[in-house]
């Protein structure tokens, strides 16, 4: 039911969106607002394109936490890959030939 | 590589003897997996271990404990892999650009409002978006969408959101230029995005690929 009701809505809020920059205008700024150095906040034609397009809205909410789990990726402790026994023994022989 | 006056080096000494052969132990996954993740070769991964550690033995009498042992050689391991990119950094080739090209014309073709989103592309809502970074399995899902990513966008892509090294240094390490970094990184977070949507928050609807 819902979605035969956003099936119908959807053309008008996509002539809406019309008036604003595209779909894939705006998420290329999504992207950039991470990148440079200067602007972070959003134009506002593009403030009124997330407010028709949910689609939109929705990509920028999960860039942002994309965003955040990278940033916490750095300072997780577990090590998804282990170093091998072999290169363990190898890397420390080394470094005991170094120290002597 | 300058060394330390010996008056220094031995009150460093008296303080701390941190033992290299430990770290082999307490940072060797950490420093592994860190290697790994970015030049996705576990031979050269183990050699950048090495030479991390190697350079940690002999620069020891310059760590004073300031930071945590493992920020200290994590760093160390940073600057040798930032200085292993530059030397591969003319290499970039257009076809990182064309990486995903072909998908982003899928996710905006739309013959009706051309440059808006395709139905069956558009992003779909993250259930319990809030939680998944407390998951294990989030991580391991994210670690293996971001392996997916091809080798260049997935080392600009790291150093800039992982690393948040900015972006002009990025540009004249891998000597690359801003627009092209923009469209690589533009084109991870797409391709990282729809990846975690259908292997992990819509993992269990079944209306993945
Ligand atoms: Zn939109």
């Amino acid at each position: 039911m819902k979605r035969f009701v956003s099936r119908i809505l959807r053309p008008f809020v996509l002539l809406l969106a019309a008036g604003t920059p595209t779909c894939r205008r705006v998420v290329q700024q999504a992207s950039q607002r991470f990148d440079s150095v200067t602007g972070t906040s959003i134009p506002l034609r593009t403030r009124a394109h997330l407010l028709i397009c949910s689609a939109c809205a929705r990509y920028l909410r999960q860039l942002e936490l994309i965003h955040e789990a990278s940033g916490k990726l750095a300072q997780k402790d577990t090590s998804l890959s282990k170093l091998p026994d072999a290169s363990r023994t190898r890397i420390k022989a080394r470094l005991r030939c170094e120290k002597s | 590589m300058t060394e330390t006056e010996p008056g220094n080096a031995s009150a460093a000494d008296a303080a701390i003897r941190p033992d290299p052969e430990r770290w082999v132990d307490n940072h060797g996954d950490y420093l592994f997996h860190f290697a790994l993740s970015r030049v996705r070769d576990a031979t050269k991964a183990e050699d950048f271990v090495q030479e991390t550690l190697l350079a940690g033995l002999r620069g020891m009498d310059r760590y004073q404990g300031r930071s945590s042992e493992r920020t200290w050689l994590g760093g160390i391991l940073r600057n040798k892999l930032l200085d292993h990119f530059r030397t591969l950094g003319r290499e970039t080739s257009f076809t990182d650009l064309d990486f995903y090209a072909d998908e982003e014309e899928r996710a905006f073709e739309n013959r009706a409002f051309p440059d808006h989103w395709n139905a069956a592309h558009a992003p779909s809502e993250w259930s319990a978006a809030g939680d998944a970074l407390d998951r294990e399995e989030f991580w391991k899902v994210f670690h293996s969408c971001s392996g997916k990513l091809p080798d260049r966008i997935a080392r600009v892509f790291l150093l800039r959101e992982v690393d948040r090294i900015s972006s002009d240094e990025i540009c004249a390490t891998l000597n690359i230029s801003p627009n092209n970094l923009w469209v690589m990184l533009h084109r991870a977070r797409m391709a990282l995005r729809r990846c975690l949507e259908i292997h992990w928050f819509n993992a269990d609807t079944g209306d993945a690929e």
